[in-house]
């Protein structure tokens, strides 16, 4: 299960997502806890999670 | 009277009074329903539970909430005319016993007794759970998706999350291996919208039946009859038109279209794996109509939680493939510790040493998502975990009774995984065929019978002294 980690930036809660969601253009993701759109830039994601060191910049 | 949930729970109590408990107190769907249900489960009691006054971020639900329908292996042992060992074996059978649904008219149909179409519908309303703490909001758990082969209109049905995401918005999780996904394809290739339906609620056995995984050429329905013993009664749709037929005998239906082209974020959800599974980009639903019965209840799927929906037949299919090698094989369980579908427990009488690897690979072949697989004497139970493991500790030597598949294709959610493959692996704890092999210990049967501790112990005393959860 290949999971990056993302900070919202509306609630700074943090949660996970499929790394191909964010592939297509008008891919955002959705804070599942205040429900904030957002794409996550990479200096902006969080920690990563160990089974993928790479994180954002690696898309 | 045809077979539904109403049917089954009415019999089911005045059967077992004290296995349905009915929960009048106020609760919120909001992880309330969750905490209660894992403190039950703690303590190893699945009584099918009946939330009557459901809180809701729109109020009280109108509908009261089931939990834990299917989460009593001897409740789905007792459906099945089995025992609670042999129930993995009865419930595969009855895969071979199909029976074709009917048609009813739409004024005959139970579902049909209140219509809501398209701004009139309020899924809010309903007391879908919240079930987990990063679950973004109520999920369906318990809802058959339901969409038709465009060219064959042969029906497919799967038990699918869908988020509530809306007051008519229902994202739905279609996994790319699912059927429900390849006839979204099918439509999504030509630019069609996809119709679709949830229906929600039915007899334990009808939803045994139409979860399975079987061959695209055989309708789902005729699947759930065949379990159920008689015919499935379907109906015509409200909004998705005259061929496109869901269960009469369903609590709720909930019908849409699917967009073409368009995705939208789903999850993260708390899956089967007890871990919460990624945030996707999975296509949505949007809700055309809703009927129900009058008093229809919402059921709730557990996930994450115990429950025997897909083990049980499972159990049977790896027990076939088995046999298929080792024709002395015993018995096979599925056990909750594996997420009910990561471990195998197979028990077999074993006749020659060749035996072990050729039933370990059956099994772990069986299934992509099956990781691990035991293989145990017929001395050894199988449903009691400490006696596997101690097979384990004195049956079984790593270098010579290990099988290790590497790279075999599971599913995504195994948390250790990255990419779409996993490494399998057999554990072959039965004894060597051929040579001596040390007895374990034993009394005398004649002995163990006649001492009876209530000849020689205070029972009441027995029972105030410290119960050690250890050893």
């Amino acid at each position: 299960m290949e999971i990056i980690y993302v900070v919202c930036s509306g609630c700074g809660r943090d949660f996970y997502i499929s790394p191909e969601i964010l592939q297509p253009a008008e891919g955002y993701c959705e804070c599942p806890f205040c429900h904030h759109e957002f794409r996550p830039e990479p200096e902006a994601s969080g920690k990563t999670a160990d089974t993928n060191a790479g994180g954002l910049g690696g898309l | 009277v045809a077979k539904d949930l109403h049917s089954f729970l009415e019999e089911y109590e005045r059967a077992f009074p004290d296995e349905v408990i009915h929960v009048e107190q106020e609760i919120s769907s909001r992880h309330e329903v969750t905490a209660l249900v894992t403190h039950l489960e703690k303590q190893r009691k699945f009584p099918i539970l009946i939330f009557h006054r459901v809180l809701t971020p729109a109020g009280l639900s109108p509908l009261p909430l089931v939990c834990f329908l299917m989460s009593s292996r001897k409740r789905l042992a007792d459906l099945l005319e089995s025992t609670v060992e042999r129930s993995g074996v009865a419930a595969f059978d009855r895969l071979s016993r199909r029976i074709d649904p009917v048609v009813i008219p739409k004024g005959d149909a139970p579902v049909k007794e209140i219509i809501e179409r398209e701004d009139d519908v309020n899924l809010r309303a309903f007391p879908a759970p919240v079930h987990h703490e990063m679950d973004p909001g109520p999920y369906i758990t318990g809802g058959f998706f339901t969409a038709y082969f465009p060219e064959t209109k042969i029906a497919n049905a799967a038990l699918q999350r869908g988020w509530v995401r809306g007051s008519r918005e229902i994202r739905v999780c279609l996994e790319s291996f699912s059927h429900n996904y390849m006839i979204f394809q099918q439509h999504e290739s030509k630019g069609e919208d996809t119709r679709a339906a949830f229906w929600i609620g039915h007899h334990p056995l009808a939803i045994l039946g139409c979860q399975n995984r079987i061959p695209t050429s055989i309708d789902h329905f005729s699947v759930g009859g065949g379990f159920l013993g008689e015919p499935m009664r379907l109906t015509a749709s409200e909004s998705l038109g005259e061929d496109f037929l869901v269960p009469a005998d369903a609590e709720i239906v909930i019908e849409g279209i699917i967009p073409s082209g368009r995705r939208r974020p789903e999850a993260p959800f708390g899956e089967f794996t007890r871990y919460y599974g990624p945030q996707r980009w999975n296509p949505y639903m949007t809700v055309t109509a809703v009927t129900r019965r009058r008093n229809a209840l919402w059921d709730d799927v557990m996930v994450g939680h115990t429950h025997w929906i897909s083990s049980l037949v499972r159990e049977g299919h790896v027990f076939q493939k088995v046999k298929e090698v080792v024709p002395t094989v015993v018995n096979v369980h599925v056990p909750m510790s594996g997420c009910g579908v990561r471990h195998v427990y197979i028990q077999i009488r074993k006749t020659s040493m060749d035996q072990g690897k050729l039933a370990l690979s059956a099994a772990l072949n069986s299934h992509p998502s099956i990781k691990h697989a035991f293989l145990v004497d017929e001395d050894v139970d199988i449903f009691d975990e400490k006696e596997v493991l101690m097979a384990l500790a004195n049956r079984f030597l790593g270098d010579k009774d290990l099988l290790v598949l590497e790279d075999r294709p599971t599913d995504t959610l195994d948390p250790m995984i990255t990419g779409t493959t996993a490494a399998k692996v057999g554990f072959d704890c039965t004894k060597p065929v051929g040579r001596p092999f040390p007895r374990q210990l034993g009394i005398p049967e004649e002995v163990r019978r006649r001492v009876r501790p209530e000849e020689f112990l205070d029972l009441a005393k027995l029972a105030r002294t410290t119960t050690e959860p250890y050893g």
